[in-house]
């Protein structure tokens, strides 16, 4: 029967390891704040009752502060006592509420509280038959750990595994032999061996989780850095294209014009084409007249001699006429060819002018598109330094309450050594 | 080859009326030439020779106009400016149609020698105008020979 009882107690004990770990990683990583808090808020309750009802009796000096400060009661007569403290934390309770002065002032005071939603009542089934110093021990071990749950708040954790060595306690005060005291002290101290490891283990995961975090960090400062310098390449360019779209307008209005003006040139050229040919046609009109006079005055003998070269003169100067006119007609003939070269040179001229313009658009498109996306990656990647921040310190609170949990281990191995000293003297 | 001075004493001189006719440089006497116009309208004769181009209106007379290349045997060149000699013949006025007129040259009667076979019978003689060596046509030979031709039809 005992072996039995022994073996449940042990099995229930590492139940409890488990689902300390169960509830540590699920506090400190689960998505629900909300549902953590709550959990901590009735952990520590039930850390207060049951380091209350080890307490043997309490005397009070100030009643008032007492009713002040009032956390957690418990009023029910058949299961608990009261749980008291004050404000510096100090427990000031008994193992009922009768034991304390003024109780039905108190209960009718902690009623009314728990109605408004001010305290928790707990209700905690109170251990019977157990010994005074083996509570006084727990009470101990209760009150240092108080510590650790007011600055952690993995305080779950630590209440839910504390509940699990209580009932290892338990399980001792209840025992009856020496070598089962051994075997659960065993058991106890095979507990805080394992209770330590696994806080070890945690520290060293928290070191090198904040490592990896402290990279990551790094590596988003960098990314971020990029962005940035990506950002100004793309306002830079943005401005570059904009400058190259107003100069190819320019370029494109000035192409045109000068198209129009060439041709323009080409009908200024038609027109003295066609002057020319009016010019030529009088100067041959002026050979055949001057022609005609010479002969008549060859023919007049030595009376037309003056006439004649007259005559000749006026011929030589209607061949220089025809000849001018033919170097016109011939400077005319390559304005039009160059004119008509240079309206076909200017347009091409136009519409490079206008494909530029229509590149830069694009560019100045697609480069505001760029500059959207890598705002909204810059937004990004603030936030995962936000997020990386909250996780560092989760890290660093994690890596606290691995410490904390270590020594922690360490004083309850030392205090169960001390129970295992003086039990066996005994 | 040697060729003797036409028939004029050596202290009298000669006015031609200079042309050209594809690559040959030809002469007229001035005396003959009536009149130098630009190469008018021609309207073709039926039955006419085929060295006679047409009938052109001249001073508001009829006037037959003969193809020079085409009598002489020339290859006809680019005209900028055709012109159309008016000569007098013991046949009336004739015109002849040419290519261009270089001008009147006052030739010494030394400065004219006889032709050889020059002008396929037709030349009276040759003179030398700078570097062109000009040969002065019988017209009245050439109208003859045409009339002759055009006899036949």
């Amino acid at each position: 029967m005992e072996k039995l009882h022994l073996r449940t107690l042990s099995v229930g004990s590492l139940a409890s390891l488990a689902a300390a770990v169960a509830v540590y990683f699920g506090l400190s990583f689960g998505p629900a704040r909300q549902a953590r808090a709550g959990f901590e808020r009735h952990a520590r309750a039930l850390a207060e009752v049951l380091a209350t009802t080890v307490q043997p009796s309490v005397t009070f000096d100030d009643k008032d502060a007492l009713a002040r400060d009032i956390k957690v009661v418990q009023v029910d007569p058949t299961v608990a006592g009261a749980v008291v403290r004050t404000a510096a934390g100090a427990v000031m309770a008994g193992f009922g509420v009768d034991a304390v002065p003024d109780a039905a002032d108190l209960r009718q005071r902690v009623v009314t509280a728990a109605d408004r939603g001010e305290v928790h009542l707990v209700s905690v089934p109170l251990p019977v038959g157990g010994k005074v110093e083996h509570w006084l021990v727990m009470a101990a071990s209760l009150a240092s750990l108080r510590e650790t749950l007011e600055s952690s708040r993995q305080a779950a954790f630590l209440v839910a595994l504390l509940v699990g060595l209580g009932g290892l306690v338990a399980a001792f005060v209840a025992a009856r032999t020496l070598a089962q005291r051994r075997q659960i002290l065993t058991e106890l101290n095979e507990s805080m061996a394992r209770l330590r490891g696994f806080s070890t283990d945690l520290a060293t995961i928290s070191t090198d989780q904040a490592s990896s975090t402290a990279e990551q960090r790094a590596a988003v400062e960098e990314t971020r850095r990029t962005m940035d310098a990506l950002l100004e390449s793309a306002r830079r360019i943005a401005d570059a294209s904009q400058q190259v779209f107003e100069n190819a307008e320019r370029t494109s209005k000035t192409t045109t014009n000068v198209s129009e003006a060439t041709r323009g040139l080409v009908g200024h050229a038609q027109r003295i084409g066609e002057i020319s040919e009016t010019i030529r046609a009088i100067a041959d009109r002026s050979d055949l007249l001057a022609l005609n006079a010479a002969l008549e005055g060859t023919k007049a003998g030595e009376a037309g001699r003056g006439f004649s070269l007259v005559a000749v003169e006026m011929r030589r100067l209607a061949e220089n006429t025809m000849g001018a006119v033919r170097e016109i007609k011939q400077l005319v003939g390559d304005i039009r060819v160059s004119s008509t070269n240079s309206v076909s040179s200017t347009d091409e001229g136009s519409r490079l002018a206008q494909q530029t313009s229509e590149s830069a658009h694009e560019i100045t498109v697609v480069t505001q598109q760029q500059r959207s996306a890598t705002e909204q990656v810059t937004q990004s990647m603030d936030d995962v330094r936000q997020a990386l921040e909250v996780t560092s310190e989760g890290v660093k609170r994690a890596a606290s309450v691995s410490a904390d949990l270590v020594t922690l281990a360490d004083r309850l191995a030392k205090l169960t050594d001390a129970v295992l000293a003086s039990g066996f003297r005994g | 080859m040697d060729e003797e001075p036409i028939s004029q004493t050596e202290d009298t001189a000669t006015a031609f009326a200079v042309f050209v006719v594809g690559s040959a440089w030809l002469a007229v006497p001035a005396e003959r030439t009536v009149r130098i116009l630009a190469l008018p309208a021609v309207t073709g004769v039926p039955l006419a020779p085929p060295s006679v181009l047409g009938v052109a209106i001249a001073g508001g007379r009829p006037l037959a106009v003969l193809d020079l290349a085409l009598v002489l045997g020339l290859q006809r060149g680019e005209a900028a400016a055709p012109r159309c000699l008016v000569v007098d013949t013991r046949a009336g006025a004739v015109g002849l149609a040419v290519e261009a007129v270089a001008g009147l040259e006052l030739v010494a009667a030394a400065g004219v020698r006889a032709s050889g076979e020059d002008g396929r019978g037709f030349a009276a003689g040759t003179f030398t105008s700078g570097d062109h060596h000009v040969t002065v046509l019988d017209v009245e030979r050439l109208v003859e020979s045409i009339e002759a031709s055009g006899s036949g039809h």
